[in-house]
Order: C-alpha cells, then sequence, then structure tokens
C-alpha cells in the first residue's frame, strides 16, 4: 500500500533528481571554461620561455600578465553562461603563473635552456591544474549554505 | 534555480534551453524569483540585440539550499 508520505518522498527524490539533471547540463554548457585555462597555460609556456632573455623583459611580463587577464574577461563574457567563479579562477592561475615567473627568472641559469623549459612548464601548471579540474569536477547538487 | 546556484550568471536563451522550457513560462518564473530577490536580472547590449542575463543572489542561493535541505529531510537521504 503507498502512502501519502511515500509519494511525498518519491516526489522529493524525483524534484533532487530534476535539479541534478539542471546543474549537469549547466555543467555540460560550461565545459569550455576548463579548456579555456588549459589553452592559457600553453599560451604562456612561450611567453615564460621568452621572458628568459632581453627579448621579453619584466615589464612586457607584467604587460602579458595583464593580457591574459583581459583576454580571458573578454572571452568569458562573450559565453552566454559563464561558471561560477571562473573570474576569480582565472586571476589566481594568472597571479600564481606571474609569481612563479619571476622566482624561476631569479633562479634559473640563464644558459640553461632545458632547465627553463622544465621551468615554464612548472610556471604554467596553475593553468592546467584547475583546467583539468573544472573539466573534471562533477556537479553534486550542493549548493553552498547561508 | 539549481542550474544558477551553479554559475555565475547566464544569459536567457541559454538558461532556456539548459532548462526546457518556453520563452514565456521561463519569463514567468523568473519574474517570480525576481519579486523574491533571488535572482537579479540585467540587460545587456550587444551590437544591436538587448540579452537578457540573469544571476543568483545571496539570498536566492541560501533559499536553494534550504530547499535542498527540506526536499532530501523528506526523501530520507
Amino acid at each position: 500500500m503507498i502512502t501519502s508520505k511515500d509519494s511525498s518522498a518519491a516526489g522529493a527524490r524525483d524534484i533532487l533528481a530534476l535539479a541534478q539533471d539542471a546543474q549537469n547540463a549547466a555543467a555540460k554548457r560550461t565545459r569550455w571554461f576548463g579548456w579555456c585555462l588549459i589553452l592559457a597555460g600553453l599560451v604562456v609556456i612561450p611567453v615564460t620561455l621568452a621572458s628568459r632573455g632581453p627579448l621579453l623583459p619584466f615589464v612586457a611580463c607584467v604587460v602579458v600578465a595583464f593580457s591574459v587577464l583581459i583576454g580571458s574577461d573578454a572571452f568569458m563574457r562573450s559565453r552566454r553562461m559563464v561558471p561560477k567563479d571562473s573570474k576569480n579562477i582565472f586571476l589566481i592561475a594568472d597571479g600564481i603563473w606571474f609569481v612563479l615567473l619571476i622566482v624561476i627568472q631569479s633562479l634559473v641559469p640563464f644558459g640553461a635552456s632545458a632547465w627553463f623549459l622544465v621551468a615554464a612548464v612548472v610556471a604554467s601548471t596553475p593553468f592546467f591544474a584547475l583546467g583539468i579540474r573544472a573539466l573534471t569536477s562533477r556537479s553534486r547538487l550542493d549548493a553552498p549554505s547561508s | 534555480m539549481a542550474v544558477l546556484v551553479a554559475i555565475d550568471e547566464c544569459e536567457f536563451s541559454s538558461l532556456r534551453e539548459t532548462v526546457e522550457l518556453s520563452d514565456s513560462s521561463l519569463s514567468q518564473n523568473v519574474t517570480t524569483l525576481e519579486k523574491s530577490d533571488y535572482v537579479t536580472v540585467s540587460k545587456r547590449q550587444v551590437g544591436r540585440r538587448t540579452h537578457t542575463w540573469i544571476s543568483a543572489t545571496p539570498t536566492g542561493i541560501a533559499a536553494f539550499a534550504r530547499h535542498l535541505e527540506t526536499l532530501r529531510a523528506i526523501a530520507g537521504i
């Protein structure tokens, strides 16, 4: 025998399932953000490598860091659905990359090209790590509580 | 609200495609949510067209969290 309590529970479960489906659909539509971060990571590797010599001085690195931020912001504005905290995530990745770039420039010897390539990849890891995280994270219907 | 709490903001047509509602139905829902201060609606000019952007407010996010808790309690999850 189906009681009203059972039907209420089934109804609540149905609503939760619908909400989960909606969040999954939103996650699919915001998948571009992860690829955007990975692409930014690939872009900053040659910039990091170029910063080794006189080709790209410190001021140019600052300009590149800001350009990455402004470019990503403009790209995100062109999208129809913007994932949660996307601007902050980009800011964090860009900030960490820039700090690592400064540290690497002071630590890695000028002539060590192989080491600098490794360092350039290491410096760009925030973009890759956050990009992979954005691509692989699954929504769990966890709305932040008040 | 499930979609809006998971994102920063989204354009009206994108939300309509995601939740699979008609223009009028979604518009009515958004108006109701806006009156309750659960969402904010902003209009932006892109070229000649005006696009409507919707985002959840902190009040809306908190209300949705309470709603989920209640549903989970009813469902016994």
